[in-house]
């Protein structure tokens, strides 16, 4: 049980950050520092990087996503990212507890393909998460500069997200013999990777701008997340462990 | 009437228009599958040409469907290409132009590996004992020497094989097989599926698939394209 005390503190530190001020740093600054005690301590009993099962895959989503808004705090000052980005962080942290830690690796996840499959997908998500919360910021009232944000992090996410899928592949050819299997997981991740590519080149090609292309741009995240959470609980798939 | 064709196929609406479908067959294909395993329980068996061409129509037709959709996008996607390669490369532009083309012919080469993979290879699966040998239906052979399989926890096992490939005499070629770790030989690939610490059997399947290597150069290319994007700053010619 004593991985619910930490997530559900590091998620409570985090959403205590957004009073701002000298409180919220160091409200942050203790919840990282709890989070990743938490993630090194996840190693040190699986003997390996914690990025098999999902209470430590969502809990890494919520740690590169709360590091990946203090990078882009640290460049320029965006009015109201925080509260988007910490809610998203806190939302897979709480998501992690929902989850019991399986504290041993299958062999067959014991590969260098698997470990940078799963990290690519770690980093995606928490891109793609940015890019989704500058849509959003663009549409409340920001000003077009986020949008244009908007356009470059949700490339770099989907190429993140890309590079995922492949050495998920590759990983998965060298376990089980193939590199695609015809279930919901594998039909909804490539699905959502289409649909990141029509944003993508309605935005660079077709004068996709502005607020459409903000909306459009936002919509791609919950359909990611639906493919994470939704397929396994609300479509049936034999992956559900991952 | 081929002008009009070619302008519908180099156009950006057509090629959304096809992504969209390609999507709704995806979606209507993640319904359909969990809801049909007792007709889709052996597609990831068997090729799948092989598989359709048996199958019930109204839990494959959205395959069917998937796969017309997709040989469209291909197609679109060769015919845009040549066509923005021919209208937009120059010297001063070359990263710029060059790159997404390069990103589209990853993703052309991984289509065309599936197209392989649904069409041709082998695939078997085989029990053996320790000291056993399997013979499979392409004149290959195996031999086990030695199963090693035991409880590394109670939640966890440690599986491997050590055996010879088993070509003309004198030609034997020595092996070690482990979960993630298959062997390779001779375009053929060896993998353990699962091997008991008690009785010392071991399941190993056979696999030939000459698609794999093209999914692997897609993939490299595919890398290699969306390096050469990000190099040309692609935000940065924006007009604000």
């Amino acid at each position: 049980m004593y991985y619910i005390y930490y997530l559900l503190f590091t998620a409570t530190l985090y959403a205590l950050s957004v009073t701002g001020g000298r409180a919220g740093r160091l409200f942050l600054s203790a919840g990282l520092l709890i989070h990743v005690s938490f993630t090194a301590h996840r190693t040190i009993i699986l003997g390996d990087m914690p990025v098999t099962e999902r209470l430590d895959v969502l809990s890494l989503m919520g740690l590169a996503t709360m590091a990946l808004y203090l990078l882009t705090k640290r460049k320029r000052s965006i009015k109201n990212i925080e509260y988007y980005m910490i809610a998203l962080s806190c939302f897979f942290v709480l998501s992690a507890v929902f989850y019991s830690p399986i504290d041993s690796v299958s062999q067959f996840m014991r590969t260098p393909w698997f470990y940078l499959h799963s990290l690519l997908n770690v980093l995606s998500y928490a891109m793609l998460g940015l890019g989704a919360a500058l849509g959003v910021v663009f549409i409340t009232g920001g000003d077009e500069a986020m949008e244009r944000l908007q356009y470059r992090h949700t490339l770099y996410g989907w190429i993140a997200f890309s590079l995922s899928l492949l050495t998920g592949s590759i990983w998965f050819f060298l376990a089980y013999g193939s590199y695609w299997y015809w279930t919901s997981k594998e039909l909804w991740a490539s699905l959502t990777w289409f649909y990141y590519g029509i944003y993508l080149h309605a935005r660079l090609l077709g004068g996709l701008k502005g607020r459409p292309a903000a909306l459009i741009g936002a919509l791609c995240y919950p359909l990611l997340l639906f493919s994470y959470f939704g397929i396994g609980t609300v479509i049936k798939s034999p992956w559900t462990q991952f | 009437m081929l002008k009009r064709t070619a302008d519908f196929l180099v156009s950006l609406k057509t090629a959304i228009w096809a992504l969209s479908i390609v999507i709704f067959l995806f979606f209507a294909g993640s319904l359909i599958v969990p809801d049909n395993m007792e007709h889709l329980s052996d597609i990831n068996d068997v090729l799948l040409f092989q598989w359709l061409f048996g199958s019930k129509p109204s839990v494959s037709w959205w395959i069917y469907a998937l796969l017309a959709a997709l040989t469209f996008t291909a197609l679109n996607i060769m015919v845009c290409g040549a066509d923005s390669l021919i209208k937009k490369l120059s010297p001063r532009r070359f990263l710029q132009s060059i790159s997404p083309q390069v990103i589209h012919l990853g993703v052309l080469l991984f289509l065309f590996a599936h197209l392989l993979t649904a069409s041709t290879g082998l695939r078997e699966e085989v029990l053996l004992k320790e000291g056993g040998t399997a013979r499979f239906s392409n004149g290959s052979g195996f031999h086990v020497e030695k199963v090693m399989a035991e409880y590394t926890s109670p939640t966890e096992t440690f599986w491997a094989v050590r055996g010879r490939w088993l070509n003309a005499p004198g030609k034997e070629e020595p092996a070690v097989i482990m979960p993630a770790k298959p062997a390779f030989h001779n375009g053929l690939w060896l993998f353990i599926k699962s091997a008991d610490p008690d009785t010392r059997k071991v399941s190993l399947m056979l696999r030939e698939d000459i698609g794999a290597l093209w999914a692997l150069a897609g993939v490299a290319v595919f890398t290699l394209g969306c390096v050469l994007f990000l190099s040309g700053r692609p935000w940065k010619t924006e007009k604000p």
